[in-house]
């Protein structure tokens, strides 16, 4: 009797041995599986739809030809994202015009745009809210 | 316990099942690990590549249709400025630059295909622009349609965006479309494939080549008239709202040179009023 009791007992810890290595394994291989950061991707998704809007404020005006054009950028931004919102606007890597503080989560956008004299100008445009 | 180990019943079991469960597991891990070879990206990332080159396809689209709105413009002023004419195509006096219209009594205004002239510089605008984007854009790839204020520019070749699938790692959200031509080997590009997208574009635009034919209308009766009336006498004959008339008598030429303001034409980008300029050789 303690002959049996005492094989079981030792194949019970043999089987418990193995299978916890059988599980460590599996969540080592399921974690490679898994997406690095799904917050990145959701974050990647709404930036790339967000972004995807910026750029139609800039088909209505001519920001490069006059500095009274922010204005007009900056009341089309209010009109879409409402009063709270910042933004800041660079072009060739210069500040041209911007609003508020950059401190919230932003969604940027840049893109090449060319003016009537046939300059071509790299623009930034960060908005928060 | 020295006596169970000593068991052999038990020790065959034990080590039985300790070997079959190192052969499940090996063959457990190598399906795996062969699976996950086939999956290099994260989940998503593929799905975020594809969103990102609509991104870069809207970019691309914006720039077009920004160049084809200049273009446009930049295309109407000078063809006016030329006499509707293209470039070399009618002899020029040698004292201001200006077309003839009007030369050995022929009415070389008759020969202008201003639809054609006005593609052709049209042409030659847009790709001025697109040689200044950074990467590249077809040119001479455009058939023309001129209608109703209206340009409508149809691609003929497409763009080809390569889909890029490294995006979230890298953070490069609003990378700058990388294109190729259509005529590269495709399979040379890398990344997920090729999405092609068609550069057309559609511009409303305040211009009017049919203010032109009436133009040439009015040099018919002005000929006419100048057989037998002086140059001011019939300027002022054919006065109208749509054209400002300004000329300048070179009699010792024989020649009048004309510039004439498109009364309702102006270019909301300068502010200025498109004019045509030509030489009429007195008849």
């Amino acid at each position: 009797m303690n002959k049996k009791a005492g094989m079981w007992a030792l194949n019970f810890l043999v089987s418990v041995g193995l299978i916890a290595i059988i599980l460590f394994g599996f969540f080592m291989l399921m974690s490679s599986l898994r997406p690095s950061d799904v917050s990145e991707v959701k974050t990647t998704v709404t930036g790339i739809n967000k972004g995807s809007s910026l750029i139609t404020f800039f088909r209505m005006s001519d920001v490069l030809d006059s500095p009274v054009e922010c204005n007009e950028l900056s009341d089309s931004l209010i009109d879409f994202y409402g009063k709270d919102v910042d933004y800041i606007l660079k072009i060739n890597g210069a500040h041209k015009c911007s609003k508020g503080d950059q401190d919230k989560n932003s969604v940027t956008i840049d893109f090449i745009m060319p003016d009537y004299r046939g300059n071509v100008y790299n623009i930034t445009l960060e908005v928060s809210s | 316990m020295n006596k169970l180990i000593k068991n052999k019943k038990a020790m065959d079991y034990s080590a039985f099942l300790v070997i079959v469960v190192l052969i499940v597991i090996g063959y457990l891990f190598f399906q795996l690990h062969a699976k996950l070879d086939v999956f290099e990206m994260s989940i998503g990332e593929q799905e975020a590549a594809l969103m990102d080159v609509y991104k870069k396809e809207d970019k691309l689209l914006f720039y077009v249709d920004k160049s084809a709105e200049y273009s446009v413009y930049h295309a109407f002023d000078y063809l006016a400025r030329n006499g509707g004419a293209k470039k070399n195509q009618l002899p020029v006096f040698s004292e201001n630059g200006f077309v003839y219209w009007y030369k050995d009594n022929n009415k070389l205004y008759r020969d202008i295909d201003l639809y054609d002239s006005f593609r052709h510089y049209l042409n030659m605008y847009l790709n001025t622009y697109f040689s200044k984007y950074p990467k590249f854009i077809p040119k001479d790839n455009y058939e023309f349609v001129v209608r109703d204020n209206k340009v409508i520019g149809v691609a003929v070749k497409p763009v080809l965006l390569n889909i890029f699938p490294n995006m979230i790692s890298n953070k490069n959200y609003f990378s700058v479309a990388s294109m190729v031509s259509k005529d590269l080997d495709l399979n040379m590009l890398t990344g997920l494939g090729v999405y092609a997208v068609r550069p057309s574009f559609s511009v409303d635009a305040e211009i009017d080549l049919d203010d032109f034919a009436l133009l040439f209308d009015k040099m018919d009766v002005l000929l006419d008239c100048l057989k037998s009336n002086t140059v001011g006498t019939c300027v002022n004959s054919i006065r109208s709202d749509e054209f400002i008339w300004r000329f300048i008598e070179y009699p010792d030429k024989g020649v009048v040179a004309f510039n004439v303001v498109f009364n309702n034409l102006v270019n909301p980008h300068t502010g200025e009023k498109s004019f045509v300029r030509f030489v009429l050789e007195l008849p």
